[in-house]
């Protein structure tokens, strides 16, 4: 049943995205016109009251239950140790960015994502290693977002989830074909244990982010949708 | 003998005046080598020499003490100055917002805009002074230029940043020749003028420009 669904929405998008590829993201060849152009236009927002709803309720949630949390949990596990956790999270990644290398049709970063996988297994330990980055096997950073966001799909609009925080229809599409590719969803609670462990490995990037801005929401709103237009440009 | 003495004083002098007018004039070439080497300096290598300067300052374990640290940021602040576009990015800041403002205003924003970039990157740089900036080249087209770097935290992470410049002179009345000033940094593809843009474009949209520099005021106050 899951795999019909992600089946439908893949299909569902690869082919209602397809015509649009050319006419969208046609970015400006040359130095000089990259330089000059002013960077992505903005998102578009037309749930902002609620959107800030909830990035207050994300913002107290962050303070007073998982920011505490996460810095006792700091406070037991060392950070080599929880380095490792991650690691070993990103390793389980690599079926979302196998495949959605592939379906941009990048053959060869499914490649570098399976040889990875191999090698962080393995001379990893089970992937709490990193080794393969230092062999010269980037990670590709890949999700189903992107993908669609390749094909020229646009975000569409803003939106801010309770709990999980910033993203678009374009966003949130990608993340729930994505989590059906991500090992850890199918057991309980171990998404939560990976998000306190990213979050104290973390912890001050939030409140840096809020002590430049003028108007943090505006600001996480802007970073995030640049952040993203990079990614789908693969950093070009 | 006294004319045989005469003679070899007059040529001693002579042959010191003119070393001296031959030292004067490879002195003055010299200089002048330094001068076009500065001003041919590649936009890649004034990033370079501007963090560097900035890691040393950051690094010099006589101004890590707690006392110092006034006297570190001054130092950063010094290095920073003169390779910044202040009131470019200033005016790319602000935008369409730039246009309908006096003279005067203009002053007041590029001024306190400076301060708050100058303390957020401060911030940023002091968090990661043992990080390791390696340079992937640059990009140079009609006056303007990018440089793209990563920096390498000890842990492993990655963060890709490009810096933006453009040839330009920093004060239009005056006749001095354009040079290569920052105008734009990108960290993981975040612009941050547009970053800015978007914050002061909803501030004075959705409120006015005066309340724009109440904020900033406070901000730099903090």
């Amino acid at each position: 049943m899951k795999k019909a669904l992600l089946l439908i929405v893949l299909l569902l998008f690869a082919a209602g995205c397809a015509n649009t590829r050319n006419a969208g993201n046609s970015s400006p060849e040359g130095a000089k016109a990259q330089m000059q152009q002013r960077g992505p236009k903005p998102i578009p927002d037309p749930l902002e009251p609620v959107n800030r709803v909830f990035f207050v309720f994300n913002d107290k949630l962050y303070f007073w239950v998982l920011k505490p949390v996460a810095q006792g949990y700091s406070a037991i596990v060392p950070k080599i140790a929880r380095r490792g956790v991650e690691n070993f999270f990103s390793n389980l990644g690599m079926p979302i960015r196998a495949v959605n290398c592939l379906l941009q049709g990048d053959i060869s970063g499914t490649g570098i994502e399976l040889g990875r996988f191999g090698v962080n297994t393995t001379v990893g330990v089970l992937g709490f290693g990193e080794v393969a980055t230092g062999w010269g096997l980037k990670m590709q950073k890949e999700d189903f977002g992107q993908t669609l966001g390749f094909y020229g799909m646009p975000p569409l609009l803003y939106l801010v989830w309770p709990v999980l925080g910033s993203s678009s229809v374009r966003g949130t599409i990608g993340k729930i074909a994505d989590g059906y590719l991500y090992p850890p969803n199918y057991v309980d609670y171990l998404p939560l244990y990976d998000k306190l462990n990213y979050i104290s490995l973390h912890i001050g990037d939030y409140e840096g982010i809020k002590e430049d801005a003028l108007d943090p929401y505006v600001a996480i709103r802007n970073g995030y949708h640049q952040h993203r237009q990079h990614l789908i440009r693969d950093g070009k | 003998m006294r004319r045989y003495t005469k003679h070899v004083v007059v040529g001693i002098l002579v042959i010191v005046a003119f070393s001296a007018f031959l030292l004067a004039l490879r002195a003055g070439e010299e200089n002048k080598e330094k001068e076009k080497k500065k001003e041919m300096k590649s936009p890649e290598e004034i990033v370079k020499d501007t963090t560097e300067e900035v890691l040393n300052v950051l690094r010099d374990p006589e101004l890590k003490k707690e006392k110092k640290t006034e006297e570190r940021r001054q130092k950063v602040r010094e290095a920073v100055e003169d390779v910044f576009d202040w009131r470019a990015i200033a005016q790319r800041a602000l935008a369409r917002h730039w246009r309908p403002r006096t003279e005067e205003e203009r002053k007041e924003f590029v001024s306190l805009f400076q301060s708050l970039v100058e303390k957020t990157y401060l911030r940023r740089i002091e968090e990661h002074a043992d990080a390791e900036i390696v340079y992937e080249g640059q990009e140079v087209e009609d006056g303007y230029a990018s440089v793209n770097a990563v920096g390498k935290a000890k842990d492993g992470t990655e963060v890709p940043i490009v810096y933006r410049l453009h040839q330009a002179t920093k004060d239009k009345d005056e006749e001095e020749a354009a040079e290569w000033l920052i105008y734009d940094v990108k960290v993981e593809g975040v612009s941050l003028i547009n970053n800015y843009r978007s914050q002061f474009n909803d501030i004075i949209v959705g409120g006015s420009y005066k309340k724009l520099i109440k904020l900033l005021k406070k901000k730099v106050k903090k």
